[in-house]
């Protein structure tokens, strides 16, 4: 008789079981990544219910405009408009001297005046028409139901205002923007250097595995924490250096500290053990006969780390820096300690400037009582989530080059 | 490609020293024989003496098979090739003893007996040497059929041994008193007969280097 | 050919102890600790000028080891203790005042994979020489060194190539290649054939009975048939119940083959352990 039972049934059974416990763990993260997209999308779309203040057809009984002539134009709004506003816009440029075009644009601003006064989300806007537009017949004489795309052009190159059809994510993106290029220059350089000296030069003893457990300790520390440091560290305790008094930048609104720089400098720190962890790996991939054949030609350690070392690994070192960098894109929290502005219509210019970002002003929107805030909120993190996405994008095909360059040369 | 550059040079060497060997061991009976022929002790003294040198021979090429063998690890023919140049080695030491027989006679033997048996003693020998070298080549080229055809030769040198025979007991019968003389003469007739046998045994290996197969080549009338 | 001379000489030689050898390298009282662990003990070993040495022993014999002692790789390793003395043409090298990367350049080093760096066939020898404050003309250099290590004629019209896409054997032979661009006098081989098939192993075999015209080859190898294909002397390396890795014979390689003094070498090279 043989000692064997195979048992290939059940076997199977079990293995079958795990197959399906696996799968059904992807379809769920799938199914909430998928979740979290439409109701982003949902705010960023949908009908709105738009009033003017004063209807063009009380202007003209034809309440086609294009019909008058620039005459008439200027006569209209001069007879709409106060003396002093008119008085302004004569002294920006001369109304005999502008177009047809900018002048009626002057009096769909100033005199027609749209304003939204209802909005509804995507999935309302699809499924429930009818009774949008039944709604809107009713309760909201006078207005005109359309369809908005709150992410749009004016949406992308306005500034902030503090009306939610005329408010825009330039000054943030710009700021998001600035602080990640600075993040970037401060950490990469000294999260590899420092992954280097650890990997190939340090000696293993009771002092670097102390740094290395302490490394690994800080990729764990909450970010509010990096923040507070950043607070003490940089927009305080080197104020004279972020608010660039140092060097005559002191713009009088900034001298506090709480600069571009200052953010950049708190981000790297805050990203710092995870690109050091990551590149450390990176380095330990690269085989150990590639070193040895560099050092059996007479090689120094620096020659080897230099030609072989560091190319053969740098597509490694930027796949986890890109996934550092990712996150700290998307940090609120330290940004918000150091001291973001909230409401800044200024666009950065330099490194001394004030700043926001866009998970602060998509914070700050969320936080308002008009419900169209809330819209421009989703569009502005569909912005943030292309962001990333053009730049993990980027930066994956610029490691892919890398990589097919270290294989196939 | 040959990869194995450095072993096959060894192995020629080898090749080359058995063919040295053999022209030696021909060259050997032939002034063997000329001693004998001749009477000439002078000759026959330095028969004796190079015989030794065929004997290194021998064993400086079986050393270097052995550490051919050792360090090299041939198999398949490479390793029944240096089987066989053992063989051969030994069998060609075995007929340098027959030239140095030859040479321990010279001034031994009576005139008469040489009339008679010289002759025949010549003729075998000529005859046998020719078929050691050929027998030889056939084996550089690896010429298994060629060698057969050698072996089956050796018939020839069977029947002058049988007729030198048989005419040396016919005198002896007549003349009894002539046997101390002439029963050396026997000798050397068997000693030369075997010639024929050894290049026989060397066609064998040769068939075996060349087949893998052990063939009996002396079916002849023995 | 066969003179009376020669055939003399054949008869001595194989008693002669020969003591007028030049030796390139001595590896007096050699022990190896990694850490607390006792690696190698007391191992006396010479390697004689344009002659091929074999370190033949089992697994974990240390053989590796001692070899890598010769250049100093041992010391890239963590925690690596060697003692006693290591004369490189008379300079005690094992000394942290000379210089180990001018002593790799001297004693180069081909490994048991081949590892050719993921650059051009090209680089891969050039490097080597630039690192070095090579000043001549490197085409030539490269030539050179593609030529002396049998690969030339195969990759002459590709040498911009990458030098991964070339076999394993042609791999390990540029890699031989890259050791010589920088004109060293040994060269060190630990298991240079091991990862090759039986083809590209014999090549290696010709090239390295080809290099040690002008080179001092030590070679490690777990295949004692190669060890005696190729070597001019061996030396058979065991481990003791201390598993401390020690020298049990040393000797020309013919002797050691054929008639070796020690019962555990001839249990050996018989195959009846390792």
């Amino acid at each position: 008789m043989s000692n064997f039972k195979e048992n290939v049934e059940t076997r199977y059974k079990i293995s079958n079981l795990w197959n399906v416990v696996f799968t059904t763990a992807t379809v769920i993260s799938v199914f909430m990544l998928i979740l979290l997209l439409l109701n982003i999308i949902n705010g960023a779309f949908g009908y709105v219910a738009i009033k003017n203040t004063i209807e063009p057809t009380e202007l003209i009984n034809s309440g086609n405009l294009d019909e008058l002539n620039e005459i008439q134009l200027i006569e209209l709004l001069e007879s709409h408009l106060s003396r002093g506003l008119i008085r302004r816009f004569n002294f920006e440029k001369p109304l005999k001297e502008r177009s047809n075009t900018e002048l009626m644009n002057l009096i769909f601003e100033r005199i027609i005046e749209p304003r939204i006064v209802k909005s509804w989300n995507l999935k309302e806007s699809i499924l429930e028409k009818n009774s949008i537009l039944h709604y809107a017949e009713k309760e909201l004489p006078g207005a005109h139901i359309q369809f908005r795309a709150w992410l749009n052009s004016n949406f992308l190159i306005g500034s902030q205002a503090s009306i939610p059809e005329l408010a825009g994510i330039r000054t943030a993106i710009l700021g998001s923007l600035m602080i990640i290029l600075l993040t970037i220059t401060f950490a990469f350089p000294i999260g590899v250097g420092a992954a280097i000296y650890l990997e190939e030069y340090s000696v293993d003893n009771m002092f670097s595995r102390f740094v290395q457990v302490n490394i690994y300790n800080l990729s764990g520390v909450p970010s509010i924490i990096y923040g507070l440091l950043g607070l003490a560290v940089f927009v305080r305790g080197m104020e004279p250096l972020t608010s660039g008094a140092m060097f005559g930048y002191g713009d009088p609104t900034t001298t506090n500290g709480r600069t571009v720089l200052a953010a950049g400098m708190t981000l790297a720190l805050l990203i710092l053990p995870i690109i050091i962890i990551n590149a450390q790996e990176a380095l330990r991939a690269v085989p150990q006969t590639m070193r040895q054949a560099s050092y059996g030609i007479g090689a120094t350690k620096w020659q080897t780390i230099w030609t072989h070392v560091l190319p053969h690994s740098m597509d490694r070192i930027m796949t986890g820096t890109i996934l550092a960098v990712s996150r700290a894109i998307g940090e609120t929290a330290p940004i918000v300690v150091i001291g973001a502005s909230t409401f800044i219509s200024v666009d950065p210019s330099n490194i001394f400037s004030k700043f926001t970002t866009l998970p602060i002003q998509i914070y700050q929107w969320t936080s308002r009582p008009q419900p169209e805030f809330r819209n421009i909120a989703a569009a502005a993190i569909l912005v943030l989530l292309i962001l990333l996405l053009a730049m993990n994008g980027f930066a994956i095909f610029t490691r892919n080059k890398i990589s097919n360059n270290r294989r196939s040369n | 490609m040959d990869v194995r550059t450095h072993f096959h040079r060894e192995l020629n060497n080898i090749f080359q020293q058995v063919i040295i060997m053999g022209e030696m061991v021909t060259d050997l009976l032939g002034k063997g024989l000329e001693s004998l022929l001749t009477a000439n002790e002078i000759l026959s003294t330095e028969v004796i003496k190079n015989d030794q040198l065929i004997d290194d021979l021998q064993l400086k090429i079986e050393d270097e098979c052995t550490l051919l063998i050792a360090k090299e690890t041939p198999v398949a023919t490479e390793l029944r090739e240096i089987l066989t140049v053992i063989k051969i080695v030994s069998e060609l030491e075995r007929l340098g003893d027959h030239a140095k027989h030859l040479a321990k006679k010279a001034g031994k033997v009576s005139s008469e007996g040489l009339k008679i048996a010289g002759p025949y003693l010549q003729d075998m020998t000529e005859f046998g040497c020719q078929m050691v070298k050929e027998a030889l080549e056939s084996f550089i080229e690896l010429d298994s059929t060629w060698a057969k055809e050698i072996a089956s030769r050796d018939n020839y040198i069977d029947n002058k041994y049988y007729d030198l025979y048989d005419r040396l007991i016919e005198i002896i019968k007549e003349k009894p008193y002539k046997a101390e003389n002439l029963v050396p003469l026997l000798f050397l007739n068997r000693y030369l007969e075997r010639i024929g046998d050894r290049v026989t045994n060397i066609c064998e290996c040769i068939v075996y280097s060349k087949t893998n197969k052990h063939v009996e080549l002396n079916h002849a009338q023995d | 050919m066969s003179s009376t001379m020669e055939l003399k000489m054949h008869k001595e030689e194989r008693n002669i102890v020969k003591d007028d050898r030049k030796m390139i390298v001595s590896l007096k009282n050699l022990n190896v600790y990694y850490g607390n662990f006792h690696a190698v003990d007391n191992v006396n070993l010479n390697l004689e000028k344009n002659k091929v040495t074999a370190l033949i022993g089992p697994s974990g014999c240390g053989k590796s080891t001692v070899l890598r002692s010769i250049n100093r790789m041992n010391e890239l390793l963590p925690e690596t203790r060697v003692t006693g003395e290591i004369l490189f043409d008379g300079v005690n090298i094992n000394n942290p005042k000379i210089d180990a990367v001018a002593v790799r350049r001297r004693i180069g080093m081909v490994f048991q994979k081949p590892n050719p760096f993921p650059k051009s066939i090209y680089e891969n020898i050039s490097w080597g020489a630039k690192i070095n404050g090579y000043k001549g003309d490197m085409d030539e250099l490269v030539e050179k060194s593609l030529r002396k290590a049998a690969l030339w004629e195969e990759v002459k019209d590709k040498l911009k190539q990458s030098a991964m896409r070339l076999s394993g054997g042609q791999q390990q032979r540029l890699c031989i290649a890259r050791t010589i661009a920088v004109e060293p006098e040994i060269i060190l081989m630990d298991e240079p054939a091991s990862a090759l098939d039986p083809i590209a192993t014999a090549r290696i075999e010709e090239l390295i009975y080809e290099l040690k015209k002008n080179y001092t080859i030590a070679i490690v190898t777990h295949n004692m048939h190669q060890a005696g294909r190729i070597s001019d002397y061996t030396s058979f390396l065991l481990i003791n119940e201390d598993r401390k890795g020690h020298l049990v014979e040393y000797g020309v390689t013919d002797d050691l083959f054929l008639n070796p003094k020690d019962i555990r070498t001839e249990e050996y090279i018989s195959g009846k352990f390792g």
